[in-house]
């Protein structure tokens, strides 16, 4: 069995006192309370802090683990001496929920909860969710605790709701009801559609010519092309509203946004370089005519 | 809509009354209905007490800490995930 250093894991000298114990926990638990930090190791390593702590901050439990410290091995291991049995330890006590094998052979049973029946925890889990999927109900097979549970999305599920799966949590022990899980949706980022509320953006790259003359444009849907008109002279920014197209809502429908991006052609060929210049000769046309001269008398009259 | 009384409350989350009233008391949970001892709750408030019991025990906070940290933790989520949006949309201007 692997030895645990409660002293190493709570980055303590072994004669700290209650004190420093104390502050060390309280630091590390900050840091990696599941609550806190959403990062995929932060609650296990919580856990470990956690079983530190309950051992070390104990003065009879903390006398016991010092004394067989003496019995771990030069490679990590560890096997308590024959005969070992916790003072703190009542027989046939209930396992305590996620502390390692390690602390279970030392002080098993010895810190037990209350006996009885009590109820599962309620579970929360993020759900991510593809765009397309909240179009219509839809089922999604979801694995919790090695169980694989079929969840009926509903159609216009939205960003960070919660799903809640009635007696899906924890299961209860002695007969007791079980949790209930909840599910947060989180859209997944979509490659082409950005989401703002129930409203659909799409970026749509149209050529200079395209934003100058106007256009009719194919452009994507959660259902398909449609067709739009681009008015002549848009700005790249612009936002055609297309109404109803944007994601379902509970009670509204979402519209969806085509924004404007003019792009020009990563190469031009000889002729398209005489008509571009052929412009540029014609065009009294000057985007920076608002600057006014150099940028420091620009910077001059905005301090006045 | 599924609501819950106090009692059931307390039950379902392990924590004593008290710990509940004090926890509306700051704002951390709202009842969706009735007065002190006719407050009915709906079931989302039961992810939110969980969180707040186990942040007032692990981390030593008092209720108006647990208030706090509960209101920062769910602003940081909103600002990282719009920060994530922000960015795909720039993303897609300058690519």
């Amino acid at each position: 069995m692997e030895f645990k250093d409660y002293y190493k894991i709570l980055g303590v000298p072994p004669e700290a006192d209650d004190k420093e114990i104390k502050a060390a926990y309280r630091k590390l638990a900050r840091k990696y309370h599941p609550d806190v930090n959403a990062d995929a190791d932060a609650e296990s390593k919580f856990k470990e802090v956690a079983e530190a702590y309950k051992v070390l901050k104990d003065a009879e439990k903390r006398a016991e683990y010092d004394q067989l410290r003496q019995f771990r091995d030069a490679r990590g291991g560890f096997q308590p001496p024959p005969g070992w049995q916790s003072a703190g330890a009542a027989s046939g006590g209930g396992r305590e929920a996620d502390f390692s094998d390690f602390f279970e052979s030392l002080f098993g049973g010895g810190f037990s909860r209350r006996g009885g029946p009590r109820p599962g925890r309620d579970l929360e889990m993020d759900l991510p969710l593809f765009l397309e999927d909240t179009v219509a109900d839809t089922r999604k097979p979801i694995s919790v605790h090695g169980r694989t549970l079929n969840v009926t999305i509903p159609a216009g599920t939205a960003d960070n709701e919660r799903i809640r799966l009635k007696g899906k949590g924890e299961p209860g022990s002695d007969g007791a009801p079980s949790g209930d899980l909840y599910l947060r949706v989180r859209l997944v980022p979509h490659p082409v559609f950005d989401v703002e509320g129930h409203d659909l953006l799409v970026t749509v790259p149209v050529a200079p010519w395209e934003a100058a003359l106007g256009a009719k444009l194919q452009v994507p849907t959660l259902s398909g092309r449609i067709s739009l008109t681009l008015p002549a002279g848009s700005q790249t920014g612009r936002r055609l509203r297309v109404k109803g197209k944007g994601l379902a809502g509970k009670k509204t429908q979402g519209d969806l946004y085509a924004i404007i991006k003019i792009v020009m052609p990563e190469r031009i060929s000889d002729r398209d370089r005489e008509l571009w210049r052929a412009l540029a000769e014609q065009s009294d046309f000057d985007p920076r005519a608002n600057w006014a001269g150099d940028g420091r008398r620009h910077d001059k009259e905005r301090r006045k | 809509m599924n609501t819950l009384t106090l009692t059931e409350v307390c039950r379902r989350v392990s924590l004593p009354e008290h710990a509940v009233i004090e926890i509306v008391e700051v704002g951390i949970v709202t009842p969706v209905a009735g007065s002190a001892h006719t407050w009915r709750f709906d079931d989302q408030t039961l992810v939110v007490l969980s969180r707040a019991a186990r942040l007032h025990e692990d981390l030593a906070l008092d209720w108006h800490g647990v208030a706090l940290a509960l209101e920062l933790l769910e602003e940081i989520d909103t600002l990282r995930r719009e920060n994530e949006q922000l960015r795909q949309r720039l993303n897609r201007f300058l690519d």
